[in-house]
């Protein structure tokens, strides 16, 4: 056989291969719905987070809800996952349940994986925490953020344990939000606690830029600002792990030529 | 349970019956999904709770859409 039949038969194998290939992920996709983006930038998973974040209790069905039995363990999987490179968090949210808001902001906020954040809308109260539990922050222009003290239903007793206790309680929101974002304690507590801005509330409502201007997101940017954000972390998430992995090959070999050596 | 939103306590926990539309979870395709029952093994869907981008392309689980679901599979 010539060469120039050989090269023949192995194109044609190679596009059988690659028909083959395409056919086996059309079938995936048919089978399980899942399907590998194989983009060279990265898998990048979504998470929104929309209406109000559900407690414990079910809420009333004309509440638009985000629950959490179903956000931790997407989170999970998303931790988990070789095949996904990144999450993209984006927030348009009125707050909701203070236990379940911190909750899925510790959860982003502790992952390993890189995760951006957009806040769409509105990310207001329990919203603020969950903006800033991201490694990387932005907000749209129009967006806003909500920032107000924390409110309880049910029996309140006129004593000054109450108080005390709605302090420890409001106490976890804003030391979830300095921890996470550049804003002071200070300055967010005054924002928190300010009067003459809400009809009947106290607190502030933070435009996209006032929102960066303190400290509390990183930057002012849309879908774009934060994908292209997101795949640079992706990237150099991938070149420490080249790293460390180079680094690991490097100790076996030390380790095989010293027991040789012996 | 404390709340934290700009929403109204009276809102967020008003009753409102005709709203009341009986809705449930399964998961279909890697996604969950809310869906509405509309015969004994089919659903409408309402929403797509993923994180998996392809699962708002797909268009067998797009919100609106009938599946037929087994209820064996649960």
């Amino acid at each position: 056989m010539s060469d120039e039949n050989k090269v023949a038969i192995n194109m044609q194998n190679d596009t059988e291969q690659k028909a083959q290939d395409e056919k086996n992920a059309m079938e995936a996709l048919k089978q399980f719905g899942t399907s590998k983006i194989q983009s060279s930038k990265g898998n990048v998973h979504c998470l929104t987070i929309i209406g109000q974040i559900e407690g414990h209790i079910t809420l009333p069905p004309q509440n638009k809800t985000t629950k959490y039995e179903h956000v931790i363990p997407q989170l999970v999987a998303i931790e988990e996952n070789e095949e996904i490179d990144g999450l993209f968090v984006v927030l348009n949210t009125v707050g909701g349940d203070v236990e379940a808001g911190l909750a899925i902001a510790e959860m982003i906020s502790s992952m390993g994986k890189p995760t951006v954040s957009l806040v769409l809308g509105g990310g207001h109260s329990i919203g603020v925490p969950l903006a800033v539990a991201a490694k990387h922050t932005f907000i749209a222009p129009s967006a806003t953020m909500t920032l107000h003290p924390i409110r309880m239903s049910g029996l309140v007793i006129g004593v000054p344990q109450t108080f005390e206790y709605f302090d420890r309680m409001q106490e976890r929101v804003v030391q979830f939000v300095t921890r996470n974002s550049n804003i002071s304690r200070e300055k967010f507590k005054e924002l928190m606690l300010k009067t003459g801005e809400l009809a009947n509330d106290v607190g502030t409502v933070l435009f996209g830029i006032d929102a960066v201007e303190n400290g509390l997101i990183d930057e002012l940017g849309g879908v774009s600002d934060a994908l292209k954000k997101l795949y640079e972390m992706i990237k150099e998430k991938k070149l420490e792990k080249q790293a460390e992995n180079n680094i690991k090959v490097q100790d076996s070999n030390n380790n095989q030529q010293e027991g040789k050596i012996t | 349970m404390i709340i934290h939103s700009i929403i109204p306590y009276e809102v967020i926990f008003s009753e409102q019956s005709e709203n009341n539309k009986k809705t449930k979870y399964i998961t279909y395709k890697e996604a969950i999904l809310e869906v509405s029952p509309i015969s004994a093994h089919g659903y409408k869907v309402n929403r797509v709770i993923s994180t998996c981008l392809n699962s708002y392309l797909d268009s067998e689980i797009e919100p609106g859409a009938i599946i037929k679901y087994d209820a064996r599979e649960e």
